[in-house]
């Protein structure tokens, strides 16, 4: 869905993007037709597309167009408007950089990053470019800016297209070189440069020769274009002329090159190196049909990529925990292996990173290079930017494979660079980290809980042919009494005077009867046997079904030594992850809903649990803290999962004095909860010891919804922490969700199942004698402990009345170690269930964990007993259904010009539950602000007509209806200038778009509400 | 309304819908409920069934709208209150019996509506769009003769149900 929303968020900026670029052509039109009558009016117009550019790009993670349009529109802040209006040239280099604009915007047309940094550096320079007097040498050199601007863009695609990291270029490459050649050469005719004309023109040539021959680009050829392009260069930057003897020297060697070309035998693209997507539509040469090979081809190499690097970290950290050679040659095998995949798919940054940390790792099994932090951590690095790769286009991470590459040539060669911080490598998204390889199997995953589910389906028909016998027998019971009461009324009716014809007509009857019971005994006999063949069948299939859907823990828990390690590391924390019982298996379903809460388990554990490494020296412990992730088996069919850190402990005393100032629980409970209790108070919703939400654990889903997300599996979470010495967190979870033993239960006429494994024992109680009220609420004694007691109808709010003088059937509870009494009004029977898994919104409902399908057909919800034991607690003496009741959503207004980010925002606030209407600009804010009460405004600042500092004054002048009415500013303006400003107008906060944006928009929207 | 209006209404809203077949049309299916004419787009119509009372399993302590779960051929369908969810009547003069099952994303639901009326073809130039700033925003879009037609999304969201805090 998020996916999609991408998409759809994409496809909406791409049209909005082209009505932008097609109005700033428009505008640039205008001020050279000379009917501008307000240059400055649209000059205005031109830097508010940019900036509006500049944000969708940026919510569209496109940042080479957002570092564009930000130029851009800065380039148009600086410059004079009646300067651009006489500016031809100054015009045409705009309408170019427009041009490059839509470029970036095309995937299929991306230009090359280094095109884009010349671009960035010359539009700086636009300002003072065209403020020169217009004089005939001042239009001399505005041409003379223009060609030089599109000349450095032609040799850098040159460049770009050939170098690759000094691998043979693909046809593709050399398609777009060949245009690079051919606009160079059209450059130089248009502005009389005869030499850099021949040039390009017969570089062009050579390039275009090597492509109808389907001739791979050799070494030689790479060196000759190079010299040729270096000489271009030469001229373009006006840093020499080469003699003629120069040029007839490059020209002959590129006349030999192109000979060889035609004459050549030599290999030709093999079969294997079939270009990118994007590469076979530029060349055309790939029939259409293979493009479907080719996406799969693609989708192949992305699972293998992800599976490899799955291993790799693993490895890597192995590596990192015991330096032997079996890991090494491992590492080594796995980038090796990598780079066949990448080259395959012609995915020539990866192909790159990997050769170069190939080469370091040759280096080090040499005994040359010395496996120490620094390579280890540039072959993490490697490993995440791989993962980025795998992940995006290749292009925004251009730059950073860059760095990378050369940071493993620097480490290959025995330096040790200092760390690189500006080594852009993605973080680990938590979308990366929820992933599981669960997804790497080859059948979707979907599928086969279809086909799981409906063999559960099977049992509703064991069950009904158990009910079927069960009924027939029942007809034989029926029988059987009715030839009791025949037998003992015959030799009466021998006695009695009937005439002889009614005597016949009864014998008759009897007889018939007597048939009828036979064929109803063999019926019944038969039916049994095909109960016992069909509940034999379902029984076997049943657990076959069960174990196709069963999965050992290491699919999720194989990620954790990475994660941990890499959270670890950018906290400035060291830490080692043990896992135990990784081969237990459990249901899939089970597995891939608790790799969420187990994330945030991990992620607490180092951001809260663990010190930093000085911190633990002072305390006598080793700086490398342990984090042990252990599963065994646990009463049977449950499972037992601990996550033990040997961190700091969790502080009670603040979690004490957070509860109290939050209110969560009262001053006495506050001061009189035992330690244990205070620990529980852990999982309430709204407590949090930090301050602030940190990066890491600030994403994350907080206890209370980790608690809760385990409860709906059935499961339960029990923590233990002790201050300085470390925390754990142990999960109990079934190990399969399909079937399991119930207790049929009746209130109010409606029948509820409890699963068997909850209930301790079934009482009778006699409410005069064992009912004793303390502290106002009801409890009984048993085995020297006081439990709560309830009436179940009570807890679900149905009417049933009770007999007050009793017995009444009592249920009693157990669940994390807590147990309560529960008051029904008929226990049913004990049978297996069937469960069927409620779908969203249902599975929200926390008292329900399922549903049961009963052999009658009927539907019977199944309750959860962890939350009905745990909400009987002290902290929450009523069912919290109240508070899952809806309540009135907050209404926001969101102002934006943009489309696009206003779809972006909306989506952001409906999604954390907000009601959002929208407007498009300060004035159309405040009709919207004049028709009803709103809680709160979420507004752009740059925007038409009225912009958002002019609203937020408006807003605040109005001081009787909208004066105290809290107010966003949320805008690409970053600077401490313009956050000033913003707060001076008298907004309430002020957010930057871009990174975390989201996160601190949020934040700031529930510290004002 | 009586039965016989509502036959006269619905016949007349057929005939008007004749005279417009030169135009782009919208095949709806059209239910009444609290004495209104509420429309959805049969695409998004899986099914019409009628509620049999023994049938349902109430879901105590589930938001006020959702009536609870039948079995409907092996799929767990909730069953909505039409009443209750769109017009919060929370006590209905009869109650619902005929379900409308409608899909919203990957779910189906059963709306609980008064009763079909019928199909009904609308011509899409017809169909005017209502100002946003005062209608409830499942209104997709209404026509000259009174007809509502509902955005099955934007009434079937968890929030609308009563699951707010937990997003849709």
């Amino acid at each position: 869905m998020r996916e999609e929303f991408g998409q759809n968020l994409e496809a909406l900026f791409q049209e909005e993007s082209s009505q932008l670029l097609r109005a700033m052509r428009d505008g640039l039109g205008r001020l050279h037709s000379e009917e501008a009558a307000d240059p400055e009016t649209i000059q205005t117009e031109l830097r508010r597309a940019a900036h509006t550019l500049k944000g969708g790009a940026r919510a569209t993670e496109q940042p080479e167009a957002e570092m564009l349009a930000e130029s851009l529109e800065r380039a148009l802040k600086m410059v004079k408007p009646d300067q651009l209006a006489r500016s031809s040239s100054g015009q045409e280099f705009l309408l170019q950089t427009i041009q490059l604009l839509s470029d970036c915007l095309d995937p299929d047309r991306r230009p090359a990053s280094s095109v884009i940094q010349s671009r960035l550096e010359q539009l700086d320079q636009l300002p003072s470019q065209i403020s020169v007097p217009e004089t005939p040498a001042g239009a001399q050199s505005e041409l003379d800016l223009v060609f030089r601007g599109e000349a450095a863009h032609c040799i850098q695609a040159l460049r770009t297209a050939l170098s690759h990291w000094g691998r043979p270029a693909f046809p593709a490459q050399l398609k777009q070189a060949a245009t690079a050649a051919a606009d160079l050469e059209g450059a130089a005719r248009s502005t009389d440069q005869p030499v850099l004309e021949i040039l390009a023109e017969h570089l062009k040539s050579l390039l275009r020769k090597s492509l109808q021959q389907n001739c791979a680009w050799s070494h030689e050829r790479a060196e000759t274009a190079d010299q040729v392009i270096g000489r271009c260069h030469q001229i373009v930057a006006g840093e020499s002329t080469p003699s003629a003897e120069q040029v007839m020297e490059l020209l002959a060697r590129i006349a030999r090159a192109e000979e060889q070309v035609l004459e050549s035998t030599e290999a030709v693209f093999e079969s294997s190196e079939i270009p990118s997507a994007s590469e076979s539509q530029a060349l055309s040469l790939v029939p259409s049909r293979e493009v479907s090979f080719e996406t799969g081809l693609r989708q192949t190499f992305k699972e293998e990529v992800e599976e490899k690097l799955i291993e790799l970290g693993d490895i890597l950290v192995a590596l990192e925990q015991k330096p032997d050679p079996n890991n090494l040659e491992s590492v080594f095998r796995h980038f090796h292996n990598l780079k066949g995949a990448a080259r395959s798919v012609g995915a020539v940054a990866m192909e790159g990173l990997c050769q170069s940390a190939e080469s370091l790792l040759a280096q080090v099994k040499k005994g040359l290079v010395r496996l120490e932090s620094g390579v280890l951590d540039g072959l993490h690095e490697t490993a995440n930017l791989l993962n980025a790769l795998g992940r995006d286009h290749e292009q925004p991470h251009l730059q950073s494979v860059r760095k990378c590459i050369a940071l493993l040539d620097a480490l290959a060669e025995g330096k040790n660079p200092a760390p690189n911080h500006s080594l852009e490598i993605p973080a680990i998204s938590p979308q990366d980290l929820s992933r599981t390889d669960l997804e790497s199997i080859r059948i979707s995953s979907r599928k086969l809980q279809k086909l799981a589910s409906q063999i559960q389906e099977l049992l509703s028909l064991k069950l009904a042919s158990q009910q079927r016998v069960l009924e027939l027998r029942q007809i034989n019971a029926r029988l059987k009494n009715w030839e009791n009461e025949w037998k003992r009324l015959q030799p009466r009716l021998k006695e009695l005077d009937v005439p002889a014809a009614v005597k016949e007509f009864l014998n008759f009857n009897s007889g018939f009867a007597n048939e009828l019971k036979q064929s109803l005994t063999s019926l019944t006999r038969a039916t049994d046997q095909d109960r016992r063949n069909t509940t034999a069948l379902v029984d076997s299939t049943q657990e076959q079904s069960k174990r196709l859907l069963m999965s050992p823990f290491s699919t999720i828990l194989g990620r954790f030594p990475k994660i941990a390690r890499d959270l670890a590391q950018s906290l400035g924390k060291k830490v080692e992850v043990q896992i135990e019982g990784a081969e237990l298996e459990s249901d899939r379903r089970i597995l891939e809903r608790l790799n969420d809460p187990l994330l945030h388990l991990v992620r607490n554990a180092i951001d809260h649990g663990i010190e930093p490494p000085e911190q633990r020296i002072h305390s006598n412990k080793p700086a490398q803290a342990r984090l042990k992730i252990s599963v065994y088996p646990y009463r049977g069919s449950q499972l037992q999962l601990t996550i033990q850190d040997d961190g700091a402990g969790v502080d009670l005393s603040k979690v004490r004095q957070i509860a109290r100032e939050k209110n969560l629980v009262s001053p006495q409970q506050a001061e009189s909860a035992s330690d244990q209790e205070v620990l529980q108070w852990i999982f309430l919703s709204d407590l949090s010891t930090r301050s602030s939400a940190s990066e890491i654990s600030g994403r994350g889903l907080g206890m209370a919804i980790v608690r809760d997300l385990i409860m709906q599996l059935g499961g339960s979470i029990q923590i233990n922490s002790q201050r300085g010495k470390g925390t754990s967190l142990t999960i109990s979870l079934p190990t399969t969700l399909a079937t399991f033993r119930g207790i049929l239960v009746k209130v109010s006429g409606q029948t509820f199942v409890f699963p068997t494994a909850r209930v301790h024992r079934v009482l009778r109680i006699r409410p005069e004698q064992e009912i004793h009220k303390l502290e106002g609420k009801q409890n009984i004694f048993l085995n020297a402990q006081v439990l709560p007691i309830h009436r179940l109808s009570e807890l679900l709010l149905m009417p049933s009345p009770l007999n007050p003088k009793g017995p009444y059937l009592t249920l009693i509870l157990e669940a994390e170690q807590r147990m309560a009494a529960l008051i029904v009004d008929e226990i049913v029977s004990e049978q297996e269930v069937l469960v069927r898994e409620l779908k969203p919104p249902l599975s929200l409902i926390p008292h329900l964990s399922g549903i049961s399908l009963l052999g009658t057909g009927e539907l019977a919800p199944i309750l959860n007993v962890s939350y009905l034991v745990q909400r009987q607690g002290p902290l929450h003496s009523q069912l919290p259904i109240s508070s899952k009741l809806p309540k009135k959503p907050l209404q926001i207004l969101l102002v934006d010009d943009s489309l696009t980010s206003r779809a972006l925002l909306k989506s952001i606030l409906e999604s954390a539950g907000y009601k959002v209407e929208t407007a498009s600009d300060g004035e159309e804010a405040l009709a919207a602000l004049s028709q009803r009460p709103w809680d709160l405004v979420v507004s752009d600042i740059e925007m038409p007509r009225m912009n958002g500092l002019e609203l937020t004054r408006h807003i605040r002048a109005d001081r009787k209806r909208t004066g105290s009415l809290p107010v966003i500013l949320v805008s690409t303006l970053h600077s401490d200038e313009d956050q000033q400003r913003g707060l001076e107008v008298g907004a309430n906060a002020y957010v930057v778009k871009g990174n975390r944006a989201q996160t601190k928009l949020l934040e700031a929207i529930r510290s004002l509400l | 309304m009586n039965d016989a209006e509502l036959l006269r209404k619905r016949a007349r809203l057929l005939a008007e819908a004749r005279n417009e077949d030169e135009s782009v049309k919208l095949e709806v299916l059209l239910f009444a409920l609290n004495s209104q004419h509420l429309a959805v787009d049969k695409a998004r119509v899986e099914n019409v069934l009628r509620l049999q009372s023994q049938s349902l399993t109430p879901l105590p302590g589930c938001p006020g709208c959702i009536a609870g779960l039948i079995n409907f051929s092996g799929e767990l369908l909730p069953l909505v209150r039409g009443n209750h969810l769109l017009f919060g009547i929370t006590e209905p003069s009869r109650p619902e019996t005929t379900i409308v099952v409608l899909k919203a994303g990957d779910e189906n639901y059963g709306l609980l509506v008064d009763e079909i009326v019928g199909i009904r073809q609308i011509p899409c130039n017809q169909l005017l769009l209502p100002s946003r700033q005062n209608l409830s925003p499942w209104i997709a879009s209404v026509t000259r003769d009174d007809i509502t037609l509902i955005d099955v999304d934007a009434l079937l969201t968890h929030q609308n149900l009563g699951f707010g805090e937990s997003g849709t």
